[in-house]
């Protein structure tokens, strides 16, 4: 009877592991509250990684530089990193690779920003110095590219006191007189200016010399070697949803209600930035030159190594 | 009438902070009135995510009080019975103890990863050690009467334990459970704030990050309901377990 329970558990466990093993391994995608994801929510709602027979869930997390971690310790497949995030993470020794793109920016982006209070007078990049300035994270996208732009216009950054403002904060603390300035981007962005709390003085992008990816969908170096079919496979979602959102941001729009559960004004007046699911070296070139010049990487990096083709 | 005599000061504070917020926000991401907040409550319970999320904490918590509490009642028994194994273990708890458990939630990202794992850990060793050293306590403070009783009769180390010093300590040792609760829900709700993404913690990071204040003051009023819920039910089955000891101690609130 034992023998015939164990013969019995065994045969259920084999056919469970041949079973899972013939079904297509289940991608989770970490990611953060921002509209840069559009491409990838609009391929969850219209069914374009099931199409291409992929099982994939996007995850909300709450900061960004947890990803890595989480993409290294194997509870997501791929993280939503912005590329600052992930080349620091490949820096402090994680091997890991930008499958795709997301959100991009350029000289004429207007979905961030830097927003000084309203009262404050200000007339060029130099009054920034000896002023308090709020960044949604330290050494996070808003606050580096920030510091580049102060850089190209000459001003010492080390002048320009940060402190770490959390989005839902900033109207708060910048009317409050807390700090001078934010750095931040939408739809924060715009209900600052809105209210008349703040007043936006510099997209501080017009320095840029390319486009730079603002978000990647980063994974580990060994699952995109163990899985070449599908990191292809999810590649290819990404850029037929990349192509929606480009064109459709009413679809944009409904989409990004379906996974970030803002308020429906708030999601209906955002303004909304471009996308590109190529990551280019050039784009990954400037990252890592932008990083460099602010001593925030340790070791060259190779571009050709970063990113996953 | 007594008995609502302390509901007063609370509902005067939300009162005070209703009329504040109506005369002097005009726009804010991060503030709501209470009425808000309690309308944003009960859509919440009514459309059954608080529940969902609120088990989850629950499973998160009592996953890692089970463990702490089990090991340091054990690891308790054991150092308390034996002046050796105090002597020898004394410098390690010193040094273990004072790690703040929160700060091993980065190191427990990521050797577990998201889930209950990472989180479970982290409240274990948050709940060990107040376990740890409130049950070394309460066997050294057992009647030498009684050992000396179970000497006598050759009880062995264990059944003395099981026999005479669970049954002498159990008093204070739920005390040490009420507090241990206690602290394993904040490091629970803490651990989803900072990094698990799911439950109570996590319910009330996305509100905020989404620009739902409403609702995330609305979790903030749960999680305090539920903590005082939680502590009313400790202190019921306290006094119906020991009320006839007479050995109480209600003073302590976890």
């Amino acid at each position: 009877m034992i023998r015939r329970s164990i013969a019995l558990v065994a045969g259920l466990l084999a056919f469970g592991i041949v079973g899972a093993q013939a079904q297509t391994p289940k991608i989770l995608v970490g990611y953060t509250a921002t509209a840069d994801f559009a491409p990838g929510f609009i391929a969850v709602d219209k069914g374009l990684f099931k199409k291409r027979g992929l099982d994939v869930e996007f995850k909300i997390v709450p900061l960004n530089s947890q990803l890595p971690a989480a993409v290294q310790s194997d509870s997501i497949t791929f993280g939503g990193t912005t590329v600052s995030v992930l080349l620091q993470a490949i820096d402090g020794g994680l091997d890991h690779v930008a499958v795709a793109g997301s959100g991009l920016t350029d000289k004429n982006q207007q979905s961030f920003g830097a927003v000084v209070r309203a009262d404050m007078p200000w007339v060029k990049a130099d009054d920034f110095a000896g002023k308090k300035v709020g960044a949604p994270g330290i050494g996070a996208f808003l606050h580096v590219l920030f510091r580049n732009w102060l850089i190209d216009n000459g001003v010492d950054y080390k002048k320009v006191t940060f402190v770490e403002v959390g989005f839902p904060q900033m109207a708060d603390v910048l009317k409050g007189g807390n700090v001078d300035a934010v750095v931040t981007g939408e739809p924060v962005m715009g209900r600052i200016v809105q209210a008349g709390i703040g007043k936006k003085v510099t997209s501080y992008t017009d320095n840029l010399k390319t486009e730079l990816p603002i978000i990647v969908y980063s994974a580990t170096r060994k699952w995109v070697t163990a899985n070449p079919a599908a990191a292809k496979a999810f590649r290819e979602a990404i850029a037929e949803g990349t192509e929606i959102a480009n064109k459709d941001h009413d679809a944009v729009r409904a989409s990004v209600g379906n996974h970030i559960k803002m308020p429906p004004e708030v999601i209906a007046n955002m303004k909304l930035g471009r996308w590109q699911a190529e990551v280019t070296d050039a784009g990954m070139g400037a990252w890592i030159d932008i990083m460099k010049r602010q001593d925030m990487l340790r070791a060259p990096l190779d571009v050709k190594k970063v990113i996953a083709r | 009438m007594r008995r609502w005599r302390g509901i007063i000061v609370p509902l005067v504070v939300l009162l005070v902070a209703e009329i504040t917020f109506r005369a002097t926000v005009t726009m804010s991401d991060s503030l709501a009135p209470p009425s808000r907040a309690v309308g944003a409550l009960l859509g919440a319970l009514a459309d059954g995510t608080l529940l969902a999320n609120t088990a989850r904490t629950l499973a998160g918590m009592l996953g890692g009080l089970a463990i702490g509490g089990i090991a340091g009642l054990a690891a308790g028994i054991a150092i308390g019975f034996s002046e050796t194994l105090r002597r020898a273990s004394f410098l390690t708890i010193e040094l273990l103890r004072p790690i703040p458990s929160v700060a091993l939630l980065p190191l427990s990202l990521l050797i577990f990863g998201f889930g209950y794992s990472m989180e479970i850990a982290v409240v274990a060793f948050a709940t060990f050690w107040p376990a740890l050293i409130l049950t070394q306590n309460a066997v050294a403070q057992i009647e030498p009467r009684l050992i000396e009783v179970a000497r006598l009769m050759g009880l062995s180390r264990l059944e003395t334990a099981w026999k005479i010093v669970l049954p002498a300590a159990a008093p204070r040792l739920m005390t040490a459970l009420r507090l241990a609760a206690g602290l394993a829900l904040v490091v629970a709700v803490t651990a989803e704030i900072v990094s698990n993404p799911q439950g109570l913690g996590h319910d009330l990071m996305i509100a905020q990050e989404t620009l739902r204040p409403e609702r995330m003051f609305g979790v903030l009023l749960w999680v305090g309901l539920f903590g005082w819920g939680k502590n009313a039910a400790l202190l019921r089955l306290e006094r119906w377990m020991f009320s006839h000891r007479g050995e109480v101690d209600t003073s302590v609130a976890a």
